[in-house]
Formats: C-alpha cells, sequence, structure tokens
C-alpha cells in the first residue's frame, strides 16, 4: 500500500478542543507523526497521521468526536531546493488536483489529491520516494 | 389489534351520549370540589347544569398552564392527598413544576388507555419491550411501562441514557420494541452503527415514540436506520401522560381514547372553534380522571381533527400528528418559524441526521437567526471546501424555505442540549437584551 492513513477530525472553535484531541490520543499511547489545521472563524478540520490509525480512530470516536479516515499519500522529499516543486509539479502536469498538502517532521510531505491513485501511479514512475503506512508506524 | 372494541368502535352516536354524560359528571366533580374551578364558572357566569349538550362544552372556562402553575403543588386535586397514590410533574423548565396525583382507579384508567395505544402500534403478549424514556416523575416512563405489562409484553425498564447498555440488552434480550423519543431513537442508531450493529439482523421490529414532534421524513430515517415500524403517540402529564392518542397500523392520524378525552380544536388567538379538518390548538378534557380533573386544558398543540371512520375499524377520532406548538413558533422579523420547517429541511439534505438547533437573538435591533447544526460523520469531509459547501447548501435550503437569512454554524456533535432525551429546539435570547 503507498498510501498512507490520515484522520480528520471535525472542532469547533472553542479553546481547549485541539488540546483534547491530543490529550486522549496521548494517554491512548498514540503517537503523532504530524498534523495541519484548516479553520473558518467557527469551527477547524484537524488532520493527523499518527502510528496507530485504527486505535487512534476508536479513541476519538468514543470521545465523541466527529472523526473520518482519508487515504493520503506520503512523500519523501529529495532534501534541496526544488525538492517540493520537482514532487508537486508531477502531480499538478498531470491534470490532477491537490485538495491539500502539509509537512511532517523532516523531509516528510503529505499531499492529498482528487485522484489518489492515479497520483501513486504517476509517482512510482519517477524517482520519488514513497512512505508507507509500516513506517509511518514504526515511526 | 383493537384492545377495547366496545369503546374503541363505538357507534359515533353512542360514543356521544357516553362523553356527554361522562363530560356532565367530571364538570360537577370538578366544579364541586376544586375551589380554582368554582371561581372560573361563577366568573364565566355559569353552572355545571348549563350544561346540556356536547356543543355547550363551549361556554365553559378554558384552563391554561398558568391555573395549574398557580396552584402549586395540590390546588387543582379534587380528593385529599390521602386517595392520591401517585404523584407526577412536569419537567418545569422555568419556576415550579406542574403537579398531577393519581388515584388507584385513575392508573387503572392510565394502564388501560396505554395499553390500547401500545395494541394499536401492534404491540402483543409475546413482545420484549424496552423502555428508553425517562422514569422518575416524568410520566412518559411510567405511563408506557403500565400499559406494555397490562398487555403481558415483557417489560425491560432501562430507563434513559447509557446507550451502550441499551444497545447490549437490545442485543442480548433479543428486544422487539422500543419506546423512547424519537431524537433519542435516532441517537441510538448513530451509536449502534458506530459500534457495527446490524439493526437489520436484531429482532427489533416496532417502535413507539412520544414525547416530542416526530416528522415523517425523521420517522422515515428512524425506520430505516433501526430497520423497524415506527409509531407516534401522544400524551401531556397535564391530562395523564402517554395514552392520550396513538396510531394504529393505518398510521393515518392518532386515535384518540375518547371515551376519557374530549378533544376540541380551537383557535389559538380567539379560542373559537375551529372546524373539522381545521388546524387549530388542541384543547382537552378530560373525562374519567379522579384526582386531578381537567377542564378544556390549552395544549399548545397544533393539530385537525378527523371522525371519519378509520381502516382499522375504529370509530374514534383521529388527530393529526402535532408537528409544532403554538410556543415553538418563533417569529423572526416578522416571519414565523416552525422547528419542523427546519428539520425536514435539513432531512432533505441527505446524509445529515437531524440534531439541530434554532438560536435567535438581537443585534442591533435586529433580529439574527441562527441554525446550528451537528457535524455527523456522513457529511464530515477532510477538505475544506465540501464543508463550506455543504454549509452553504444548509444555509441557500434554509433561506429559500423560511424566507429569512439565516446563519448555520457547523457544530460538533453532542452540542445541542438534550434534557430527559428531549433536544432543546428553540433558544430565543432576545429577551435578554
Amino acid at each position: 500500500m503507498s498510501e498512507v492513513i490520515q484522520l480528520s477530525v471535525f472542532i469547533a472553535n472553542e479553546s481547549g478542543r485541539v488540546s483534547e484531541v491530543t490529550k486522549a490520543l496521548g494517554e491512548a499511547n498514540i503517537n503523532i507523526r504530524g498534523f495541519s489545521v484548516s479553520d473558518t472563524a467557527d469551527y477547524g478540520i484537524l488532520r493527523l497521521i499518527v502510528d496507530k490509525p485504527a486505535e487512534a480512530h476508536e479513541v476519538l470516536k468514543n470521545a465523541g468526536f466527529t472523526v473520518k479516515d482519508t487515504g493520503v499519500i506520503c512523500v519523501d522529499l529529495p532534501d534541496h531546493p526544488g525538492g517540493l516543486a520537482s514532487v508537486l509539479k508531477i502531480v499538478s502536469e498531470a491534470g490532477v488536483n491537490i485538495e491539500y498538502v502539509y509537512s511532517l517532521i523532516g523531509t516528510y510531505v503529505i499531499l492529498n489529491v482528487a485522484q489518489t491513485e492515479r497520483a501513486v501511479a504517476l509517482l512510482k514512475d519517477r524517482p520519488v520516494r514513497l512512505v508507507t503506512q509500516e513506517e509511518i508506524s514504526a515511526g | 389489534m383493537i384492545r377495547d372494541p366496545e369503546h374503541e368502535t363505538m357507534p359515533r352516536a353512542a360514543l356521544d351520549a357516553l362523553q356527554l354524560q361522562r363530560l356532565q359528571r367530571a364538570v360537577s366533580w370538578a366544579y364541586e370540589r376544586i375551589p380554582h374551578y368554582r371561581a372560573l364558572f361563577d366568573a364565566r357566569g355559569v353552572k355545571p347544569g348549563d350544561l346540556r349538550a356536547l356543543g355547550d362544552l363551549e361556554r365553559l372556562p378554558f384552563t391554561d398552564k398558568l391555573d395549574l402553575r398557580d396552584t402549586y403543588p395540590f390546588g387543582m386535586f379534587a380528593v385529599p392527598v390521602e386517595r392520591v397514590v401517585r404523584l407526577h410533574s412536569s419537567s418545569g423548565t422555568t419556576g415550579k413544576p406542574i403537579v398531577v396525583g393519581y388515584t388507584k382507579g385513575d392508573l387503572d384508567t392510565w394502564a388501560e388507555c396505554t395499553a390500547r395505544i401500545a395494541s394499536a402500534a401492534g404491540v402483543t403478549d409475546k413482545d420484549r419491550v424496552q423502555m428508553a424514556f425517562l422514569y422518575g416523575m416524568f410520566t412518559g416512563g411510567w405511563g408506557m411501562h403500565y400499559g406494555m405489562e397490562r398487555i403481558g409484553a415483557t417489560v425491560i425498564p432501562a430507563g434513559s441514557g447509557n446507550t451502550e447498555r441499551h444497545l447490549m440488552m437490545m442485543r442480548d434480550f433479543g428486544t422487539t420494541a422500543i419506546v423512547g423519543t424519537p431524537s433519542y431513537a435516532l441517537y441510538l442508531a448513530e451509536v449502534g452503527e458506530r459500534a457495527g450493529i446490524d439493526f437489520s439482523r436484531l429482532p427489533l421490529r416496532v417502535g413507539l415514540f412520544g414525547g416530542e414532534p416526530c416528522g415523517e421524513r425523521l420517522r422515515a430515517e428512524i425506520e430505516s436506520r433501526l430497520h423497524i415500524t415506527a409509531t407516534d403517540n401522544y400524551g401531556l402529564t397535564e391530562v395523564m401522560g402517554p395514552g392520550v392518542a396513538g396510531e394504529c397500523e393505518c398510521r393515518c392520524g392518532l386515535h384518540v381514547n375518547e371515551d376519557h378525552f374530549l378533544a376540541e380544536v380551537v383557535d389559538p388567538e380567539t379560542g373559537e372553534p375551529r372546524g373539522e379538518g381545521e388546524e387549530g390548538e388542541l384543547v382537552l378534557t378530560t373525562l374519567t380522571r379522579e384526582a386531578c380533573p381537567v377542564l378544556r386544558y390549552r395544549t399548545h398543540d397544533l393539530t385537525s381533527l378527523d371522525r371519519s371512520v378509520c381502516a382499522c375499524g375504529r370509530t374514534t377520532l383521529r388527530m393529526r400528528k402535532v408537528r409544532h406548538r403554538t410556543d415553538d413558533m418563533v417569529i423572526v422579523r416578522g416571519v414565523n418559524v416552525f422547528p419542523s420547517q427546519v428539520e425536514d429541511t435539513l432531512l432533505a439534505i441527505e446524509g445529515i441526521a437531524p440534531h439541530y438547533q434554532i438560536v435567535v437573538e438581537r443585534e442591533h435591533g435586529m433580529d439574527r437567526m441562527e441554525v446550528r447544526v451537528e457535524v455527523a460523520e456522513e457529511v464530515f469531509s477532510d477538505v475544506m471546501a465540501d464543508m463550506v459547501a455543504f454549509e452553504g447548501n444548509v444555509s441557500d435550503r434554509l433561506n429559500s424555505v423560511l424566507g429569512l437569512s439565516v446563519k448555520v454554524t457547523l457544530v460538533e456533535p453532542g452540542t445541542v442540549e438534550r434534557t430527559a432525551g428531549k433536544a432543546r429546539r428553540v433558544v430565543d435570547d432576545r429577551s435578554a437584551e
């Protein structure tokens, strides 16, 4: 599998909600590898990459959050100027729309695109290293 | 099944005669024993003896919630408290609750009334009935409980809350019928689905819902998710509790137990009677209640009445499903808004479980209406553009249905307050300014 599971959580824009999510995960011994937040004035979407996505999903659902799993692509970027640009170019030149992108620690970047399978195939044809869920889980 | 064919299929003329006879007795009973009623009658210059035909009912004074509240706790009792074997009270959102008492005879009548409603909904002595109503002072739990026992069903008095335990018992005990509020039924479906329960494989087959309005769309949603037949029933603490009216298998209105309750529909503004089939406020008179007889009680529930004989064979009149209350309605910038309109709109947008709340505020002298919608898994997306589009879609549809500009706010599940399983649908903060 070249896809990595991302958890998205619906968060009301109230103080303490993000901290409650992270606390619940921490107490369940789940390690957050990376995250991003999109927000409006009223609410936000917290996107999480964790070592144990299935467990994390249960923990958050039981804590009353609305949670969703999405298959996203994780790329290990070449660590030099233009590294991110070279990867994005492959996808966008093929006409695949990028919904969002954010970085994890180091050279890992998460991409969510309109046609995931097609983007994976495009990237696999090139000298781009895709990171697997196993690697994320192993840390 | 028709539990009491004598009373439920009585020819109209005989039913009218029975009602008149019982009404005359009930009016004298209340007049002679409750000073508050005597004062109301005297103020209008009427005496129980003036009641010679059912049509004379219009001459009697109405009873409103305030009459019951002002006489707290026992001022509307027609018997000494020693003869009362049970007390119940309304939830009383503001100030003192309304207290009602039941004699042994009243409890017997009550169980019989709810037993009829359960039978009409298709419950038999073979059923295992799980009670999801609150017990305690609330009439919903106890009222249905005794009716179910009277039928001979196996009653599981689980009460409200602890959804995980409800689901466990439902599976382990082979529950076939559930009794509660429609919003709790939906919540049960949500939690059950999340826990991976396949309701189509459970023996659960029928639901009896009451305590809050349940529109056709909400009913359809509950039916398809829980794989049951959902029936509506109606009652209120002030006149007894559940057991006033309920749907039969035809589901074309709720049959009123007319040998115990006399139903009228009046203009909510003027109190003038409305014709058959016309919408208005339901007014109820108890015909057989001993401890707390109530005459012409203004329910604030909007409905219409149908006296045509039902396909099920019952001759008792049917009241249309109550969709809204006169005091539920909020007027926003001159526009009448009912929660049911918001509910229908949300349900029409596929995938939304209708947990919502209407909040009306006044900002710089202008009414502002906000609808808070809980984000269920079905509508949640990790892509912000989808969420913004969804929010826009909800507000566009609400704007066009209501003719008002509405601010839609997406909120987390569980945000909308629920008390005793009832969701609080309208919060009007305008008086605060």
